[in-house]
This record gives structure tokens, sequence and C-alpha cells, in this order.
């Protein structure tokens, strides 16, 4: 990144990346029917609106910042987010179980488990299904789904690169693959916390069911896992991830941007175990998932406009106390406060492009002179709970809202074209407001 | 048919409900407001009901019922007879929005059984949309491949006002508006 781009953006050059996040959040809600057919023009605009200015002022330095995320952030992203959603959509979880509160926590405590390590979007399509299965004949449904996209879609993925979007981002730009294992602690808590008040509810509603649901036998089908070998491409899937963070052959240099020769080995192998998956897993598996390229498509073209149109803010972010956005520097100080801010940003924005904008703020306040990398591995090093608050907040946070992590609207689409009705969206967040919030509170209290 | 009548009793939950047995008649029960969403009082006094303080209760009642109640908390203490209403009609709008065949099979099941004596549903608009783009799992930008929406306004007199929409409760996707119930005031001399 040119320091000195930093110091010339102005903030307005940061309303393309403001569109594209708010589009993102609020079309699905206002529009969903025109969203979902026109969104790939509305990402197009925005990435326009900015690209177009952008080189046609800085010329080829926007064009060398352009191919700079492309290359380094969007296409590995881009691939990771694939691989797992098609290793993911490859495993397929048979069984019949009858909904008790054990049985629920238990997959509940299961999917938290897997979200770090085949991602949140990967988890939660694994276990929506047999947990809706599950609860088919209770009368009380919704609150399971909605602790499912607490734990599984977003708490859950917070223990490595592989298990939230935001995490791999920062893997990227240099965070140890090992480091993100330090959030054990909070996952433990604040996870636990989470676990806690779900089996309190559960309990209480369970007396409530009927006799005949609490004694109804849970049917024939016995526990099987189809596809199954997609568990060891995610095996594969981690070790590619592990070695592009531990081997450094040297550089290769690509359109005029250098790019570690470890990390293309790492993309070209996940790229094998993507083809893998599709090869060797029966279609009736990926067709009892739902699985289609749909989701990939999504994230293909929509992150394609949030990479190209974050490079203002992050640039301006960077450049700290002389960028644009000083009063972001100045406003965010302690952890706590970048638990909250990146929390309650994540709560109603993507939390990727998030969770980068307040690593950038760190980075600018803290070390605005040094190269990002070398200025990450100094935060870890000397200030450690500022990544820790990021991080937790970014992935924690987006489960307060529908809209705060991509998983929560699939599982919400889910689970109502399986006859549960989910909460409006401000219902959901009554759920959120009186669970999490208060949980959130003892966690700022405990860790920052 | 015979008229039905709103009561709001001052006193315990559990002692009203104690009384109710003695006064049912001809296989017809009086109704809880809180089965069809309706309750007397303020939130706070509701959660002191539940820990066991004497508060408003609303019961509607058959009017073969209102004399025995009213002969049965005379001259107790614990009770309190605050208001009498004759019900004349009741009237309350619904919208549904299902996203798959099962459920919106049960509502419009619902919707067009037979209506209850004295009841009749004006307005009713239905309607499905199929958007064969939007089938299978979405990230960001979900919509529904099948949707089912329906609205309209329930219209009649009790008891059959009241069974619809304990009808329509039970079912997911359907949201009720409150049930809003026309009457007159009751003097308490006559009832007794």
């Amino acid at each position: 990144m040119h320091e000195s781009l930093g110091t010339l953006l102005p903030a307005w050059s940061a309303l393309p990346f403001v569109g594209i996040l708010l589009s993102i959040a609020l079309f699905p809600l206002a529009a969903p029917h025109f969203w979902h057919h026109h969104y790939p023009k509305v990402a197009l605009a925005w990435g326009l609106l900015l690209a177009i200015p952008f080189v046609w002022v800085y010329g080829a330095t926007a064009v060398h910042e352009i191919l700079h995320v492309a290359l380094l952030d969007y296409v590995p992203f881009l691939i990771l987010l694939g691989t797992l959603f098609t290793i993911g959509g490859g495993i397929y979880i048979r069984g019949s179980w009858r909904g008790s509160p054990a049985v629920n926590a238990t997959l509940l405590l299961l999917g938290t488990f897997l979200a770090s390590w085949i991602g949140t979007t990967g988890a939660a399509m694994l276990l929506i299904r047999p947990l809706l299965r599950a609860n088919a004949n209770r009368r009380h449904r919704q609150h399971t789904v909605v602790f499912f996209i607490f734990l599984v879609a977003n708490i859950g993925g917070s223990l490595t690169p592989l298990g939230d979007p935001p995490l791999f981002l920062g893997f990227l730009r240099g965070v140890p693959f090992a480091w993100t294992l330090t959030l054990g602690s909070e996952l433990l808590v604040v996870g636990g916390l989470v676990l806690a008040a779900y089996l309190v509810l559960d309990a209480w509603l369970w007396k409530r069911e009927s006799i005949e649901v609490r004694t109804a036998p849970p049917g024939t089908e016995t526990l099987r896992i189809d596809g199954g070998i997609n568990f060891l491409l995610l095996g594969g899937v981690l070790a590619a991830v592990i070695l592009s963070g531990v081997w450094h052959p040297g550089e290769v240099t690509i359109l005029g941007i250098q790019a570690g020769l470890q990390n293309l080995v790492r993309d070209g192998l996940l790229i094998l175990l993507l083809i893998t998956s599709w090869t060797i897993t029966p279609r009736p598996v990926r067709e009892a998932n739902g699985y289609s390229w749909g989701p990939i498509r999504e994230v293909a073209i929509l992150f394609a406009a949030i990479f190209v149109t974050i490079i203002p803010p992050l640039a301006i972010l960077k450049a700290g106390e002389h960028g644009a956005l000083a009063g972001l520097i100045h406003a965010v100080r302690t952890p706590a406060q970048f638990f909250w801010a990146s929390g309650i940003l994540s709560s109603f924005l993507d939390n990727a492009p998030t969770y980068l904008t307040f690593l950038s703020t760190a980075l600018g306040r803290l070390y605005p002179d040094l190269p990002e990398r070398e200025a990450i591995l100094r935060l870890i090093a000397e200030n450690g709970l500022y990544l820790k608050a990021i991080s937790t907040g970014a992935v924690f946070m987006g489960a307060n809202t529908y809209i705060g992590n991509a998983p929560n609207f699939m599982v919400k689409a889910i689970a109502e074209e399986a006859g549960v009705e989910m909460p409006s969206f401000f219902g959901y967040m009554k759920y959120s407001g009186l669970v999490l919030v208060p949980i959130f509170l003892v966690a700022t209290w405990i860790f920052f | 048919m015979s008229a039905w009548y709103e009561m709001i009793l001052k006193g315990r939950e559990d002692d009203v409900r104690d009384l109710l047995p003695g006064v049912a008649t001809d296989g017809e029960r009086p109704l809880w407001g809180t089965e069809v969403d309706l309750h007397a009082g303020s939130f706070p006094e509701h959660l002191l009901g539940l820990l066991g303080a004497r508060t408003h209760q609303l019961l509607f009642v058959p009017g073969t019922q209102v004399g025995p109640l009213v002969r049965a908390i005379q001259g107790k203490d614990e009770f309190e007879l605050e208001r009498v209403r004759e019900i004349t009609g009741g009237r309350f709008t619904f919208r549904a929005e299902a996203f798959s065949a099962e459920p919106a099979g049960k509502i419009k099941r619902a919707l067009h059984a037979p209506l209850p004596e004295g009841v009749v549903l004006e307005g009713l608009e239905e309607s499905e949309d199929f958007d064969p783009a939007a089938q299978g799992v979405e990230l960001y930008s979900p919509a529904h491949a099948y949707t089912y929406r329906a609205q309209g306004t329930f219209l009649g007199a009790p008891p059959g006002i009241f069974e619809i929409h304990h009808t329509l409760s039970a079912l997911d996707f359907v949201h009720q508006e409150k049930l809003e119930l026309d009457g007159r005031l009751v003097e308490g001399e006559g009832l007794g």
C-alpha cells in the first residue's frame, strides 16, 4: 500500500464502500426479489463508482492498488470460501433424533466446534437440516434456530482463520494461523454462556411441549454420514492453509504484484481439493444439502465490489492521524472500544470488511509508519489485546442481527422453508439483545 | 346462540381458576382473555400476577354462566367484580406469509374451512408467487422460491369469533391484529 495515498484521499472516497455494505445489509430486507435478481448490477455500479475516478485521478498507483487487493486478498479469499463451501456441502448427516434439550444442545455444541474448522457457513449448512429434522414435531422451534445462528453461524468460527472470513483476511495480511487459537478462552466463556442460556430456555419450553412430543420415539433412521470422505479433504484444506503460514520459499511477481510462492501453492492445493470434492461426492448428497454454486457466485460478485471499494478507507485509516479519518482513529482507543466498535459495525455490516477497517484503524493509531505485515506482528507482540478485541468483536457480534454475517440469512431461509416461523428483523434482535449483549458485556469485563 | 359477556375481576388467577369448574354448563366453558391474546391490567401488573399477586383477570363467559359466577364471588373479599360488558361482536385482521407448501396448505385449509356460526371473512386476498431462480441456498441474496400470502378480516359474534381467532393462533406464519370487541356495559345488580 502506498502510504502517501492514505494522506491524499478524501473521506468521501469511502462512500462507495459504505454504499455496497449498506446495499448488502438493506436490500435483502427491503426488496429481496429485486436484490436476488439484480445484485450483480448494484455491486458493479458501486465498484465502478470508485474504480473509474480512482484510476482517472491516481493512474498507475490506483491500478497497482486494485491489482494488489485482487491478487493478494480477493482471489485467495474466494478460493478458500469456495473450497470450504464445496467440501462442507458434500457431507450430509442422516439420522433421526427427538429434539430434546440434550440432543439440541449436543448439535449446537458440535456445530460450534466444527465451525472453526469447516467455516461457519459449512458448519451451518451441515447441521441445520439434522437440527430441523430432530425438532420437526416440536411446537417451540424458533429459539433453537436463533441459538444455532448465534453459536454455529457466528461465535463458533472464532478459533481458526478457516472459521470466519474476517480471520482469514487477517491471516492473509500476516496474522499467524496459530494466533487465533489464543481466542479459545473468549470462545469458551461466550460460547459456554450462550449454550447455558439455550439449555435453560429450551428445558423450560420442552416442559410446555405436549406429552406426545416429549415421549415420541425418535424414528428409525440411524446416524449415518454421507460423503464422509470430505472430512479428509477438510484436513487437506487445513494442511494447505497452515503450510502457507509456515513455509516461505520466496516470491514471484504477477502483473507487477509480489506474491508469496507459498500462497500460490496453497491456492492451487485448495482448488485441487475443491475439484476432488466435486468429483468424488455423489450428486444426491449435494442435492440433499441444497448445494449449488449460487453462494460462491454471490461471494465472487459482491466481494469483488467490496475489495475494490475498501481500498480508500483502508488506506486512509492506515495513514492514522495524517489521514482524513483521523477522527475515527482518535475516537476508538482502548481494546474494549475496539471490541464494541468492530462488533457494532459487524452487527449491521458484513464482518469481513469491518474487521479490516478496525485492524487498519489499530495499525494506523499504533504503528502508522510500519509496513503492514511488520505492524501486525508488532501489534500481536506488544498490543495483542487490540487484535483479540477486533477479532472477537467482528466474529461474535455478527450474530447480533440477521445481516451481521452471511450464514445468518441462509439459516433463516432454510428454516422458514422447513416450516419454522422465524422472528422478524427486530424480533431476532430481541433475542440478541436479551441473550448476547449481556454476555458480551460480561466478556468485556473479563477480557478487555 | 346465547350472549357472551366480558368480565373483569380483581383477584388471584389461581383463585379465579378454582371457581370456574363450578359454573361451567352445557359443555361450554368460560374463556380466559389470554386465550385470544387480550389482557386486563398493565404489564407490571401481569408480572405481579405471575408472582401470585391479586390482579385484574379478564374472562369471557357464556350468558348462562354469568349469574352463577357472580353469585360465586359475592361476599368474598378476595374477589372484586370491576366491569361486565355484553359482547355484541368482534373483529380482527390477519396477514399470513409462508414459504413452503405445507404451512401454506394449513393456512389455506383454515381459511377455506366452513366458518363458525355467525362469523364472516371479509376482504380475503391470497396470492402465490413462484420464483424458480430463488431455488437453493443463498448467502447474500436470500429470496424464497415460493411465497404464499393472505390477508383479510374476520367479523362476528362470540363464541365463533373467539374460535376462529384461536384456530389461527395455532398456525405458524399467521399474524393477527388485536381482537376488537363491541359491547355494552351491564350494571352489576341484575347479574346475580
